[in-house]
């Protein structure tokens, strides 16, 4: 795997998996791919309903953080690759793949988003995030 | 005799200090219905609510609130009824019930949204697959924030599916109206024995730049719009009362209504501002629709109290659940903002009524005062501190889970309106509202009766003569004192107050002292004086643990007052204010049902952080407040 492809992966991982705060509307506990995802539901209701109301601000919101975020998780994912940049590519391989596993299995198997804004539940799975 | 038989003897004097009569009622039947059995000339209290949410509600369906009117007029007449969250399967997770009836109540859903939420949860309907609807129901606390500011924005804007002119949703509300109407009927007690009033009611939810101008309108029988006035197409006050006259009391239907104002505490100051919503100023024609209209404030609810602003000069007791936030945009951020905004509060606008009326020959700011809960979970009257379960709009949501703490700290459970009326009817109830025969409590059952006279009163208090007397020689509360005449006396309060008889289990709290706050214009300026007329502070404190109320108090206060400044050249306007002793606030029922110790090594459970918290309030002085008298000089007074 290359530094490349090791550093997107980590990425990707982080930004599907690993919750980070969200402050706003309703305080939240959940990953950037969710945040995103708001966003852009924010952003079509803006789209079809006018500026009007909170909705362009619940957008910058989401959105702003979801870059914050993102943008933190880029590092943290440039900072892995550079460090494991001499590293023979199946290592880093096989590095991504126990990170990745790891959030993804972590995340399935406990309930420690907090999703106020599910139809089903306060505290969610990984799976259940993105239901 | 024991200080429980003195009571119950006392509660018999003051409820039958009159005896039934069989003379025709004063006030105009415009109904068909049976007469009530029990009719009192001298009439009776009787407790309700009228700001309730339901389903309907497009902030309390957000909310997973699922009782409608059905279910809330059950609720009140002490049904149990199932409340969020809910299971997959639909079962609620908890129920709650009233642990006394009320006597009426009304369903006061929001006019706008009516339309819109009937067809976002309506499957099948034309809307029901459009991006708003979808983000409301998948979604729903980001529905809940997106679609709501919609209406608060300048101009208020509805969501596109309802079409250019709105007609789409306008048609789609009068399928809850209908509905909010048949449920009325259905538990409206049309016999004899006029057990439970129902009125046919809704909420205009006014709200320009976000400070709060709220209506909740009531409507005297089945004589109704086809549709409740909204924000969305009447978007000031002056255009609302309009739309009620033509609609309705100048319709030829037998319509008629009244609008209630509430909230004014998060208005900004536009809820009683000295001029007209365009910056004219206030004429006497505008006065007197106002006046006409507008003959009840609703003073208390859980979105705090709008007596007097916190730190009142010279009145601690100002400080009850006052919030810190001058609009509703404010409260729903949570940023304070302790500005003065003259037009906010309650007494200050009782005087400034008297300025107005002065200047256009009309105060329109006369008006009575009752309480109401404006919960949205479709329970009526559900005020005790210790039942509290959140009131189901906003940023505390028992959607999904139920919260540890259940509502902001800031929110309380709201008040109840009494009514003294001949019986329990619709045409009673709302000449009593008309002629503001009212007052206000923050929960309890006090039982109050003010009557103003010119002349000091012969029957003692606590005699079976006292209202007897009250209405002969003078006028209940929300009356006008006539002129005194040449070498008249000051006028003489006469205020009786009962403790609430708490039920079987739920003792409640005694009485501490009765006040009369008098506001007077003097010189071109408005003056406001307390005066304490019966009962005193007492030593002794809360039982945090077990919550029982501080010590001392009474069970009956009574006092004639007669007021020791009065100036016959002077417009003034009085009220009583009825205070308990101190006893737990609800945050204080939570923490200890939690077992929260604070001095323990244990950690707070979580979301209880605010037990331990020494800035969180945890007692309360609940109260009732009277509408007021007024005495109002001839010009050859002045």
């Amino acid at each position: 795997m290359s530094p490349r492809a090791f550093r997107w992966t980590l990425w990707l991982g982080a930004v599907l998996a690993l919750p980070f705060p969200f402050a706003g509307v309703q305080p939240a506990f959940i990953p950037v791919g969710r945040q995103s995802m708001l966003a852009a539901l924010t952003a079509a209701f803006v789209w079809t309903e006018g500026t009007a109301g909170v909705g362009p601000m619940v957008l910058a919101l989401f959105l702003g953080q979801a870059v914050l975020w993102g943008g933190v998780c880029w590092v943290v994912a440039y900072g892995f690759s550079r460090a494991l940049g001499a590293a023979r590519p199946g290592f880093r391989q096989r590095v991504a793949l126990v990170l990745v596993a790891i959030l993804l299995g972590v995340g399935i198997v406990d309930r420690f988003y907090v999703t106020p804004y599910s139809q089903f539940s306060e505290r969610s799975s990984l799976l259940e995030v993105y239901r | 005799m024991s200080g429980w038989t003195r009571f119950v003897v006392a509660l018999c004097a003051f409820v039958t200090a009159s005896a039934a009569g069989a003379e025709p009622p004063t006030f105009v039947r415009t109904e068909e219905r049976a007469p009530c059995a029990h009719r009192d000339p001298l009439r009776r209290p009787f407790f309700g609510d009228l700001h309730v949410h339901t389903t309907y509600s497009f902030d309390a369906w957000g909310q997973g609130t699922r009782n409608d009117p059905f279910d809330a007029y059950r609720f009140a007449k002490g049904e149990p009824v199932g409340i969020q969250p809910y299971d997959a399967a639909g079962q609620p997770a908890r129920h709650i019930q009233l642990r006394r009836p009320l006597d009426f109540a009304m369903v006061s859903d929001h006019a706008e949204k009516l339309g819109e939420t009937e067809l976002c949860r309506t499957p099948g309907s034309p809307a029901y697959d459009r991006l708003a609807c979808v983000i409301a129901r998948r979604w729903p606390r980001l529905g809940y924030a997106l679609i709501n500011s919609l209406f608060m924005a300048v101009p208020p804007a509805s969501l596109s599916f309802c079409g250019e002119d709105g007609e789409v949703c306008r048609k789609a509300a009068q399928g809850p109206w209908r509905r909010i109407q048949e449920a009325a009927e259905q538990h409206y007690d049309r016999t004899a024995a006029c057990r439970f009033t129902t009125f046919v009611g809704s909420e205009w939810t006014g709200m320009p730049d976000g400070e709060n101008i709220h209506r909740n309108l009531v409507f005297r029988n089945a004589a109704v719009p086809e549709n409740p006035p909204n924000y969305v197409e009447d978007r000031t006050a002056e255009r609302l009362w309009e739309r009620l006259d033509r609609d309705c009391i100048d319709a030829g239907t037998g319509c008629d209504v009244l609008a209630i104002p509430h909230n004014s505490n998060v208005s900004g100051g536009r809820m009683f501002a000295v001029e007209q919503s365009d910056g004219r100023p206030i004429t006497r024609a505008w006065a007197a629709q106002r006046a006409r209209l507008e003959t009840l404030v609703e003073v208390t609810q859980h979105k705090g109290d709008s007596e007097c602003r916190a730190g009142n000069a010279g009145d601690e007791l100002c400080s009850f659940e006052t919030l810190p936030y001058a609009t509703m945009t404010e409260m729903a951020a949570q940023v304070p903002d302790t500005t003065p905004r003259p037009g906010s509060y309650v007494r200050e606008a009782l005087a400034r009524g008297l300025l107005l009326g002065q200047e256009t020959g009309v105060n329109p700011f006369a008006f009575g005062l009752i309480g109401s809960t404006d919960g949205h979970l479709g329970a009526p009257g559900f005020v005790a501190e210790d039942q509290f379960v959140g009131h189901a709009a906003g940023t505390v949501s028992a959607r999904l889970a139920i919260p540890p703490m259940p509502d902001r700290l800031d929110f309380n459970p709201g008040g109840l309106a009494v009514l003294w009326a001949e019986e329990n009817s619709r045409d009673a109830l709302f000449e009593a509202m008309r002629r503001r025969e009212a007052y206000a409590t923050s929960g309890p059952r006090m039982l109050v009766r003010m009557f103003g006279s010119l002349e000091t009163p012969a029957a003692v208090c606590g005699s079976d003569a006292f209202v007897a007397e009250g209405y002969a020689h003078g006028v209940p509360m929300g009356g006008e004192l006539p002129a005194p005449g040449p070498g008249g006396g000051a006028p003489v309060l006469s205020v009786w107050a009962l403790r609430d008889a708490g039920v079987p289990g739920h003792p409640a709290t005694p009485l501490e002292r009765i006040q009369i706050v008098k506001s007077w214009v003097e010189d071109g300026e408005t003056h406001t004086r307390v005066f304490d007329v019966a009962g005193e502070d007492a030593p002794g404190e809360v039982d945090l643990a077990t919550c029982a109320p501080a010590p001392g108090g009474a069970d009956s206060l009574c006092a004639a007052w007669q007021d020791p400044d009065f100036r016959p050249g002077a417009p003034s306007v009085y009220y009583a204010r009825v205070v308990e002793r101190p006893s737990c606030r609800w945050n204080q029922f939570v923490c200890n049902a939690a077992g929260v110790d604070c001095d323990a090594k244990t950690p707070i459970p979580d979301g209880l952080g605010a037990c331990c918290d020494p800035d969180v309030p945890r007692t309360i002085r609940e109260r009732a407040w009277t509408s007021p008298i007024w005495f109002t000089p001839t010009e050859a007074e002045r």
